[in-house]
């Protein structure tokens, strides 16, 4: 018996050969997300009629062998801030509880051309603000490596749907590493998109200038298929790149021979544990081993990413966040005499502790007589971080670090001080900033059995060369093998 | 010196143009109004969750037009392509549905123009500081329910709409010259067709910001800021009163607040506006999801092409060209279509000497029976059925004594209703002028007969009998007697 | 391929204001030290309470404390970034990759329905929403 998970290829030659039929993998999933109590609210609503209606048209089509492609009747699922038409988009907040979205998202436009069955809405950290998936209104989700442990965050319900094997695919968002970490706390692969590749149209904004959408998926050959499904421009999104997309599949087939892989020299041991640096540095030898040269690399102002990135997000969530105000689609707070009321009541009630949080620092830095000294010196840090990439890619190909400074910590551990839950994005916000792609690919477990993710961080529109490193490390590795 | 005269007003004004794109700024939702409420709207209008901003091209265009009527700069940098940014204006309001504005803040779109305005025969340029683009919120109505008159209606069809926001230097003096101002936008939108420049119907606005300092001196004094004005009669008033009111102040030893007032038409006051006691912080940053605007010189060059012919230098034309005083030639001008329709009417006349009275005689027409008609039956020179040829016809039956001044009055009514040609009509209803020597000596002769007596009289110095002897002969003929000739005639038969 | 050819224009310059300077930041608590003295805060309660008012949120006086302290914190770990020297830095960045932004032409398009626009609305009347009474 294979010990593997099967890969959308597998899955598409089965489906295309009629062994498998798309509404048995549909129901399957439906099934499995409904008994999955033990890993806590994944998902906040589950399309089971309509999807198995989608799967029952993707086997027509296979009967009549007219499948749309490697996508058509596979089931995925899709991150609650992404919105699809007709269907409730919470973002995990109480204030969207009952919004049901009037148009699809560009994904999921895509993702309907390509046959793929959308069986529901994955539970996140309130409107993507999160490490760890503590943060949802409708309650946490848990490590299905270890139950007591965070998945991760914000897509936290996307990365343990594909590591419980509920689907083979799944999308989440990014802002500072909401797709990288989860996918490393939950031993899959994360891909963040370089920004502009993938449209932001329907993608509820958290920071407008970091937000990128990105997949999950056990192989990598499966990002990469999801990948190139969902990326290329849409005019409906102005920040959306014209560059041509990659055959992904195709690229990460290149052997690494000879890549020149950096490595950086900046963190020092007190931002990682002992053990993420252990399983870190096998992962880099690993790497060496499929012919891959390692050279140093400088990031000097890697040590401000964290700051910088909170200024930003904060302030960008800030404006992004104003319009949910109890007017037009939120909720309303029962309680308003007049109309300012129910602006500060419906927002006071609508918002969690963490979303209220990031709205004020968001409000602070921006506001008169802050905004040089916050939001005016981040902006400009920000130039800087990038200028550091893009001097070190001058001597390398991709740079590698580990995804996350730690393992998946325990629930509730890092709740009382949100600093402590910050300091998580050290590796994964800096790519954001920069607006770099990179791929988050299991490297191994700890001691506790917990797993530990690998980051190959690549140049604009490089994911393709990214991936083909994570792919060919994932080949030469065990990991994959692993079930939760 | 009286107080008033002691002290001298420093007035900016700031006009939003709404800009007659078929579409909104940033989505595709038609602008058109009068639609039923929440109807020409989408994610993006509405604020929805997960919605994005896309440019409209013809509104930047629109703006470029205004920039350069007023040889604005735009702005950064000094060659092209110029870089302009959007920027979100941060502030809750039930009619904004992104809690925030897309406008422009930092490298808005155009800076440092100026515009002429006409004003009691003088001409003053008004620097215009910054012309920026920015988005409409939508519309809230109050007190259409009745009995349930503590709410609120919200129709989000404006929302979004393409406005431009032009700043003036604060150069004005009078409230008379800052509704000549405004005058002059609504004029140059309209020539520039980027807005129809109506203050009533809202598709232009204006905002005034004001204070006083004693004559003399150059520092600004508190200002306040005066909305609601929304005709150019209540622009004046309101800035009259508000002068006034702050000159009082002052007087009396009491400070000007700076604070936001409504003009209240009814009042006729100025008072402070409730919701802007907290002092707004809009915590401006440059909105991410859009882009660099960027102007190249080929775009501002195409632009340049579709730009008319400007009022001030059709005035000026008018005047040269056609010999027109300075009065006709703006009245004509006031409007592209009035002067189009001038145009087209002189060039209609044939090539004859007496040229220059008859541009003046067209301008005449135009200025006076011909526009009371459009005013009384709300037609314009754009829509009339009286075509420019026409009116040049009709000038020129008269100017050959065809028919006389009077006649031609109720021949360019009948015009005027039915389209039909002035000579159709003249023919029609045997309306020309009678001219005959024999005939009309006829016709004196028997006046004169008929009225021995007053002949008698008028020979013996009545000289005032000579308009009755007028009108009898007028009378006999129908009107259609050649006053000129009648006049040499009974001249000549009664010195007799 | 050839990274520092691609997007090697910083598109966003700075947004230029003239604010009053904040206090300095000499003395900054370093990061790791989190046990807070709430007289020695950087942002007192009263401008957490306004903060909060600006952004339309309620804080009630129980919580006041705990977000007092959370926001200290973290606005020191940003403080941070004031060892930066900036001042040859003329602009801010955006990642997006084209140049310039997209434009579109003229042309309407489909608009949502009436319904399909009020349907999440919490309180509406006829085809309007339905708001507590806007004072001016």
């Amino acid at each position: 018996m294979d010990k593997a998970r099967p890969s959308i290829k597998d899955l598409h030659a089965r489906l295309s050969q009629g062994e498998t039929k798309s509404v048995d993998l549909t129901q399957q999933s439906l099934d499995h997300a409904k008994n999955s109590d033990s890993l806590g609210t994944l998902f906040l609503s589950l399309r089971e009629g309509r999807a198995m209606a989608a799967a029952e048209a993707a086997d027509q089509r296979a009967k009549q062998g007219k499948r749309l492609g490697p996508l058509d009747g596979i089931p995925i699922a899709i991150k609650d801030n992404i919105v699809m038409k007709d269907e409730v988009a919470t973002c995990g907040s109480q204030f969207l509880r009952d919004y049901v979205s009037p148009y699809d998202s560009h994904v999921v436009g895509k993702l309907k051309e390509a046959g793929a069955v959308i069986i529901g809405k994955t539970n996140l950290d309130e409107f993507a603000m999160g490490s760890s998936n503590e943060h949802s209104a409708y309650g946490v989700v848990r490590n299905p490596w270890d139950r007591d442990r965070v998945p991760g965050g914000s897509s936290g319900a996307s990365a343990v749907c594909v590591a419980a094997g509920i689907a083979p695919l799944s999308l989440g968002s990014e802002t500072g590493g909401s797709v990288r970490q989860p996918a490393s706390f939950c031993g899959v692969v994360g891909v963040k998109p370089t920004y502009g590749r993938v449209s932001r149209y329907g993608l509820v904004a958290f920071a407008s200038s970091l937000d990128q959408i990105g997949p999950f998926s056990w192989w990598v050959e499966d990002a990469a298929l999801l990948l190139q499904v969902i990326a290329g421009r849409d005019e409906r999104d102005s920040t959306s790149a014209a560059q041509a997309v990659d055959d992904y599949p195709q690229t990460i087939q290149k052997p690494i021979d000879g890549l020149r892989v950096g490595l950086v020299r900046d963190f020092t041991a007190t931002d990682l544990d002992a053990a993420a640096e252990k399983n870190f540095s096998t992962a880099v030898e690993a790497i060496r081993g499929l012919g891959a040269k390692t050279v140093e690399v400088s990031l000097p102002h890697l040590k401000y990413a964290v700051g910088c990135y909170y200024v930003i997000n904060s302030a960008e969530a800030s404006a992004n966040l104003a319009r949910f105000d109890g007017v037009r689609y939120t909720s309303r707070s029962k309680d308003h005499g007049n109309l300012k009321d129910l602006f500060v009541n419906s927002r006071t009630q609508g918002f969690g502790v963490e979303v209220k949080r990031r709205i004020m620092l968001g409000t602070y830095v921006l506001s008169a007589g802050y905004y040089d000294a916050y939001y005016g010196k981040a902006c400009k840090i920000r130039h800087l971080i990038r200028e550091d990439f893009i001097k070190a890619f001058a001597k390398c190909d991709v740079i590698l670090t580990p995804t996350s400074p730690c393992e998946a910590f325990p629930l509730g551990a890092k709740l009382e001080n949100p600093l402590q839950m910050y300091l998580s994005d050290v590796f994964t916000a800096s790519i954001n900033l920069a607006g770099l792609p990179a791929v988050s690919v299991p490297s191994g477990f700890s001691e506790q059995g917990l797993p530990f993710g690998l980051q190959i961080i690549a140049p604009d529109f490089a994911e393709g060369r990214a991936l083909g490193v994570a792919h060919h490390y994932q080949q030469s590795t065990d990991w994959k093998d692993m079930r939760p | 010196m009286k107080p008033v005269e002691r002290y001298e007003a420093v007035i900016g004004l700031e006009v939003h143009a709404q800009l007659s794109t078929q579409t909104k700024l940033f989505c595709g939702c038609a602008t058109q109004f009068g639609a039923k409420p929440n109807s020409n709207t989408c994610p993006v209008c509405l604020g929805l969750p997960g919605a994005l901003p896309v440019l409209n091209r013809q509104a930047v265009e629109f703006a470029m037009r205004a920039a350069m009527a007023t040889h604005c700069s735009f702005v950064t940098p000094k060659a092209a392509p110029h870089k302009s940014l959007f920027a979100r204006k941060n502030y809750f309001y039930p009619d904004l549905p992104k809690g925030y504005q897309i406008s422009q803040f930092d490298q808005p779109l155009a800076v440092n123009g100026s515009i002429a305005v006409q004003f009691d025969e003088a001409t003053r340029k008004i620097g215009i500081t910054r012309i920026h683009m920015e988005e409409d919120a939508g519309k809230l109505l109050h007190d259409s329910l009745g009995q349930d008159a503590d709410k609120s209606l919200i129709d989000f069809n404006r929302s979004g709409v393409p406005l431009i926001e032009i700043v003036s230097e604060p150069e004005l003096r009078t409230p008379e010259e800052a509704a000549a101002y405004c005058r002059k936008w609504r004029q140059l939108v309209r020539y520039l067709q980027i807005c129809d420049g109506n203050l009533e119907q809202g598709s232009m606005r204006c905002d005034a910001n004001v204070s006083v300092r004693p004559r003399g001196e150059k520092k600004l004094y508190t200002k306040t800021e005066i909305k609601n004005l929304n005709s150019f009669r209540h622009i004046q008033k309101a800035l009259a009163y508000e002068i006034d009111r702050q000159i009082t102040c002052y007087e009396q030893g009491e400070a000007v607040v700076q604070e936001t007032r409504l003009w209240d038409a009814d009042q006729e006051v100025t008072r402070p506006m409730r919701s802007k006691e907290e002092a707004h912080d809009y915590r401006y940053f440059a909105e991410p999801d859009l882009l660099d605007l960027q102007l190249t010189s080929e775009w501002i060059a195409a632009v340049k092409q579709v730009i008319p012919e400007l009022p001030d230098d059709k005035l000026e034309r008018f005047r040269q060209e056609y010999a027109l005083s300075t009065y006709d030639a703006l009245f004509l001008t006031q409007d592209q279509q009035c002067a189009d329709y001038f145009e087209a009417a002189a060039a209609a006349l044939s090539a004859d000497k007496g040229e220059k009275e008859r541009f003046k005689e067209i301008a005449n027409w135009m200025m006076g029976d011909f526009t009371k008609a459009l005013k009384d039956y709300a037609g314009s020179f754009a829509t009339t059925k009286v075509t420019p040829k026409h009116l040049a016809s009709l000038v020129e039956l008269i100017a050959t004594e065809a028919i006389s001044g009077k006649i031609a009055k109720s021949v360019f009514a009948e015009m005027f209703q039915s389209g039909q040609t002035p000579e159709k009509i003249v023919t029609a209803k045997g309306l020309q002028q009678l001219s005959d020597e024999k005939q009309l000596r006829q016709i004196v002769e028997k006046v004169i007969d008929a009225h021995p007596k007053e002949v008698q009289q008028f020979q013996e110095g009545r000289d005032k009998l000579f308009g009755f002897f007028v009108g009898q002969v007028m009378r006999a003929s129908q009107g259609q007697a050649n006053p000129r000739l009648v006049n040499e005639l009974l001249r000549a038969v009664l010195s007799k | 391929m050839d990274v520092a050819g691609n997007r090697s224009n910083w598109r966003r310059t700075q947004v230029v204001r003239e604010r009053s300077a904040k206090p300095s930041f000499a003395g900054s608590n370093p990061a790791g030290a989190f046990s807070y003295e709430v007289e020695k805060m950087r942002v007192g309660k009263e401008e957490v309470l306004r903060i909060a008012a600006l952004a339309h949120i309620k804080i009630e006086p129980g919580e006041i404390d705990h977000y007092t302290k959370n926001f200290n914190e973290i606005l020191d770990f940003i403080a941070q970034m004031n060892e930066v020297d900036t001042k040859q830095v003329s602009s801010a960045f955006h990642p997006a990759s084209e140049p310039s932004t997209p434009m579109r032409a003229d042309t309407p398009q489909p608009s949502l329905t009436t319904e399909e626009v009020l349907r999440n609305a919490p309180e509406r009347f006829a085809d309007y929403f339905l708001v507590p009474k806007v004072v001016e």
